[in-house]
Order: structure tokens, then sequence, then C-alpha cells
């Protein structure tokens, strides 16, 4: 019998193994298709549209977790409905030299992450007065003056950026040694200086949170956050895995 | 240190958040993706930690505050 529609979690290899006995969305419960040596994992959905939830995050998020423990997974975008049972096996199998290569990759790692926070107005401090010095008024007195006050600004700006890129690299250098492969974006808020995530082979796990720890003792003006392990997302980016943001309906 | 543990834990369901919504496989033109209420979420998650840093940043005023009146004493 064919369902109308399927939600997908995840391709795995090892599509011989049981599914780990846990709820998909909505309580449904999920399923293996298998091609060759790949599995989709997927549950019955009764309607295409799937509510952005933490609930439902999460949901997904244990799913996929849960087929970690015993095989290798290459975690799908939340939200993908397919028609049915037919076009989840289709994709597996168009894309199976894909995604046979992209669990190649990740398989025996994990994903970890790393944000760290500094106090981006410790570079400001003392220069953040700089345009206004000498002037009662915030506005520019002329077009020099603001010209001016443009390039200070944006020298500063210049100098955070460099600042950043190097403080990050301190840290981003050594933990990308111990990965097999890791994604890096310095400043996507002020105080966010760096969010990185490094795929780390199970075994090195340990040795990953030590130097994490290491970096967050010689850096005390920085604080570390590392987070995981996590199912590979940021790491099945092969040639059949396009990476644009989805458009999201609201 | 509650402060602490609660900002990990928001910035750990950030992360989170942003890996289910964003990385993870997609395969464009194949699959439908239909997914409400993204921004309510991020919104949410914002405002959480929006709430954290503003609470850190106002104890480490205070904190400041408190030294140099100690030391002005």
């Amino acid at each position: 019998m064919s369902l109308p529609m399927v939600y997908l979690y995840a391709v795995t290899d090892w599509p011989e193994l049981p599914l780990p006995d846990i709820p998909g969305l909505d309580q449904a419960r999920i399923l293996g298709l298998s091609f060759g040596e790949i599995a989709a994992v997927v549950s019955p959905r009764a309607t295409a549209i799937v509510p952005a939830s933490i609930v439902n995050i999460r949901r997904h998020e244990a799913v996929v977790e849960a087929l970690m423990t015993d095989r290798s997974v290459i975690p799908a975008r939340f939200g993908a409905v397919l028609d049915d049972e037919r076009a989840a096996r289709r994709i597996i199998e168009s894309h199976y030299t894909g995604f046979l290569s992209n669990l190649d990759r990740v398989r025996g790692r994990v994903e970890l992450g790393l944000r760290v926070l500094w106090d981006g107005a410790q570079l400001g401090t003392g220069q953040d007065q700089v345009p206004s010095h000498g002037s009662t008024s915030s506005l520019p007195a002329s077009g020099r003056a603001y010209l001016r006050t443009r390039l200070e600004a944006e020298r500063r700006e210049q100098a955070q950026q460099e600042r950043a890129a190097a403080v990050a690299n301190e840290l981003h250098a050594p933990l990308a040694r111990l990965s097999a492969e890791s994604t890096q974006q310095l400043l996507v808020t002020p105080r966010m200086l760096m969010t990185a995530a490094y795929l780390v082979n199970t075994d090195r796990v340990a040795s990953f949170r030590k130097m994490v720890a290491d970096l967050s003792k010689a850096h005390p003006a920085l604080r570390l956050l590392c987070t995981g392990p996590w199912p590979p997302y940021n790491f099945t980016m092969g040639s059949v895995l396009p990476t644009e943001r989805n458009e999201a309906h609201v | 240190m509650s402060d602490r543990v609660a900002r990990e834990k928001e910035v750990t369901l950030l992360d989170l958040v942003d890996r289910v919504l964003n990385k993870g496989v997609f395969l464009w033109g194949e699959v439908t993706l239909s997914v409400a209420d993204v921004d309510l979420v991020y919104l949410g998650l914002k405002v959480m930690l929006t709430s954290v840093e503003t609470a850190e940043q106002m104890r480490d005023k205070h904190l400041l505050q408190a030294d140099s009146d100690e030391k002005a004493a």
C-alpha cells in the first residue's frame, strides 16, 4: 500500500538494520525505504505544511540522533515532505552515488559546534568618542568633517574585522587540525565572534573537547561554547546537495 | 552561574534550530518544503538571547559599580 505523503528525516547506510523504536512527527511511525546500500527514513504525513515549532524541530532531531547511534546519516533539512513513498525512493535511486559518497565522508564522524562570544566593544572603547571629539554637536560641521568621520568609522570597522579574524583563527586552527572538515563564520552578530562547525572522528571527540577547554583557559576574555555531538548537518553538501536556504512559507 | 547555564541552554537550542532549519540535505525541485512559522521560532530565540545578554550586561555594570564604590569608600 502506498501512503499519500511522507516526511523525510535522513538518508542512512545499513538499510537492513532495524529502525530505532522512536516515534516521528505527530507520533507517526518511522519506516525505512531502502535501495541498494542506503535507505530513506520517513514517516507518513497527512499535510505538506510542517509547523516549525520547537516540539517538531526536537522530534526531527530526536529521530536523526536515534538513527545516528548505529549507522551513518545524512540528515534532511527540516520540513522535507515528498508526494509519496515512490517519490522518496526515486530520490535515493537517482542520487544514489552522491548519497553513498557523502555517507562515506561522514562515517565514524560527528559534528561539533563552537560559538565564541566576545565583548565587541573591547576594541571600540576609547575610539567611539573620536567622531564627536571637539564638537558640541553630534552633526558634522562640514562635508569634510563628515567624510573624515565616515573614514574613521570604516577604519575602525576594518580593524575590528581584522582583529576578529586573528583571534578567531587562534581558536579555529588547532580545532580544525583535529577535524576532518570544518566551517567557520565570523561576526554573524557583533558579539558572536565566531560560529564554527567541525566534523570530528568519534575517537577524537574527547581530544577536541579538551582542546576547547584549553583554548578557553588561554582566552579568559572570550566565552567558548562547544555543542554536540550533532548529526553532520553542516557536512552533507556534496555534489547532489544544494545548500541554499529554503523558501520558507510563513 | 544559573544565568550562564540558562544562556548555554539557549545557545544550544539556537544551534539546534539553526542546524535543523538551515542545514542538512535539501534537494531543490524534488522535495516540497512548506515550513510554517519559522520567523516565530527565530523571534523567540532572539528575544531569549537578547534578554540573557542584557541581564549579563546589567550584572557586569552592577559589579563594576559596586567595585568602584568599594574603592571610593
